[in-house]
């Protein structure tokens, strides 16, 4: 999804990481009508690599990923640029403990479309 | 996957290979010329073998193939279904198509992510669509196959449909264990979701509880149940806390802790007396982890401390670091427990507050116990290094 080597910022960009073609898509739609960029990864390895390319404003984090745990991406996102918002089921809340120490966001699945687009928004720096 | 294939295709030539050499080298010197037929039925048997191989290889190279083809086609479809449904939700626009298998798949995906009006729209395009009144009636026939009926169940619990609720609610006294478990999610994910008028709250919780008391649900999907009914699941939680077996109060316990929930605590204390000491440790933890620790528990919370059960006095330490004004005495001596997760759990716990750092210098210092001085400063040193 991504062609060019070199390392862009791109701070009015959403990187979407998650598993699911109908979430993401829910997502990237969502998002697309507020008038953002937004890149897709799908899986942990292509979001590691998508990473090493661009520097988004925002991650959206899925925890369930195919190639690892959503929040081993954590360690490789540029914290002075990048705001996370992860999202998890309502039976997930006791695993992201460490995401919200480090002062994440957090929204629970199933959202509600207009709060997941104000929140997105409001991250973006 | 394609990669699968072609080092399973590279194993079987060289497995050919190897018979043929094998034939060749080793069982050349035991050849005589009067039976001049082994030779050739040898070479026969060594290449049949290895077509074999080959042919396996083969077949299971297309196998992989075609199946990543289906999942291609299918993440296709899904994506495709999930623009055309995301259109007609938010801009109208005709889905070109009936919704087919791949197209109900993706519309209860977009369904279970999201709540709101959106989500109410799609859960009426399955109804008008006619998948709805198709799931009942599998439901409700009596010789339905238990797969199909095991996968009507597992669509109505991702739609979340109230008309769903009745026949689901039959499904419970199903023969099948399976059905019935998958029945009991599905009543408690709609539950917990659906902003049902009262009494209709009252009566599938009602049908859950039955469930529960019944005896047939593992632990598992007991917790999964009330996990999934969330707060529309604490009136439950409170009947199974006061009138059920300690194995179930157990599981509404774990559930509480899980949720950090503070909203039982009344009900929760008196478990604190109870005799099985799981269930004391579980009233503990469902404290703790709340955050929040009443002070009509304080007393015993501390009693709790000295308890002869390790695993109680682990919960206890959790829970009295919460305790105002902090118990330095009780925490004091907890430092110096025999087992080392009470020592920590005190530590660790004292380390949260000012107060409690200042106990634990001292007590890196000056407690009398060796591993007590050990605990401290290995937390001490931790909190620096954090801090870092």
């Amino acid at each position: 999804m991504l062609g060019p080597s070199s390392h862009q910022h791109l701070p009015g960009t959403v990187m979407l990481v998650e598993d699911l073609t109908a979430t993401r898509t829910l997502q990237r739609f969502l998002l697309n009508r507020a008038g953002l960029q937004v890149v897709e990864c799908a899986d942990l390895p292509e979001a590691e690599s998508a990473l090493s390319h661009v520097t988004p404003g925002v991650i959206v984090l899925d925890l369930n990923l195919p190639g690892g745990h959503g929040l081993n991406l954590l360690d490789h996102i540029d914290r002075s640029a990048t705001n996370v918002l992860v999202m998890s089921s309502m039976s997930q809340q006791h695993t992201v403990e460490d995401s919200q120490s480090r002062g994440d966001a957090f929204l629970s699945k199933p959202f509600d479309p207009a709060v997941f687009v104000k929140t997105v928004q409001e991250l973006l720096p | 996957m394609l990669g699968f294939g072609l080092l399973a295709l590279a194993i079987s030539l060289i497995l050919t290979l190897l018979i043929l050499f094998t034939g060749f080298t080793l069982l050349e010197t035991h050849l005589q010329p009067s039976r001049g037929i082994t030779w050739p039925l040898l070479v026969f048997t060594c290449v049949a073998g290895g077509l074999f191989c080959l042919i396996l290889s083969a077949l299971q190279f297309v196998q992989l193939h075609l199946s990543r083809r289906s999942d291609e086609d299918s993440l296709r479809d899904e994506l495709w279904w999930s623009e055309r449904l995301l259109a007609w939700a938010y801009m109208g626009e005709p889905t070109s198509r009936p919704l087919d298998r791949s197209g109900i798949a993706t519309l209860l995906t977009l369904r279970d992510v999201m709540h709101g009006e959106v989500s109410d729209r799609l859960r009426d395009l399955y109804r008008q669509e006619g998948w709805l009144a198709r799931d009942l009636h599998h439901l409700n026939r009596r010789y339905t196959s238990t797969l199909l009926r095991a996968e009507t169940i597992e669509r109505l619990a991702l739609l979340r449909d109230p008309q769903a609720l009745d026949p689901l609610t039959g499904q419970l006294s199903h023969r099948n264990q399976e059905v019935r478990s998958l029945a009991l999610l599905a009543i408690a994910r709609s539950v917990g979701r659906l902003p049902l008028e009262r009494y209709e709250q009252s009566t599938y919780s009602l049908a859950v509880h039955a469930a529960l008391i019944s005896g047939t649900f593992s632990v598992g999907q007991a917790q999964e149940a009330l996990t999934l009914m969330d707060h529309h699941g604490l009136r439950l939680s409170r009947d199974l806390l006061l009138h059920s077996s300690s194995s179930l109060q157990l599981v509404v316990l774990d559930v509480l802790a899980r949720r950090r929930s503070a909203e039982l605590h009344e009900d929760v204390i008196p478990l604190l007396h109870a005799q099985h000491p799981e269930l004391r440790a579980g009233a503990l933890k469902v404290l703790s982890r709340s955050g929040h620790v009443p002070p009509q528990a304080h007393a015993r919370i501390l009693e709790l401390t000295q308890d002869p059960v390790t695993f109680v006095r682990l919960q206890a330490t959790s829970a009295t670091v919460l305790v105002q004004p902090l118990p330095e005495p009780d925490l004091w001596t907890l430092m110096g427990d025999p087992h080392w997760w009470v020592r920590r759990a005190a530590a660790q716990g004292l380390g949260r507050s000012d107060a409690g750092r200042t106990l634990l210098t001292r007590a890196g210092q000056f407690h009398p116990d060796r591993y007590a001085r050990d605990i401290a400063n290995d937390t001490l040193a931790d909190l620096s290094a954090r801090a870092i």
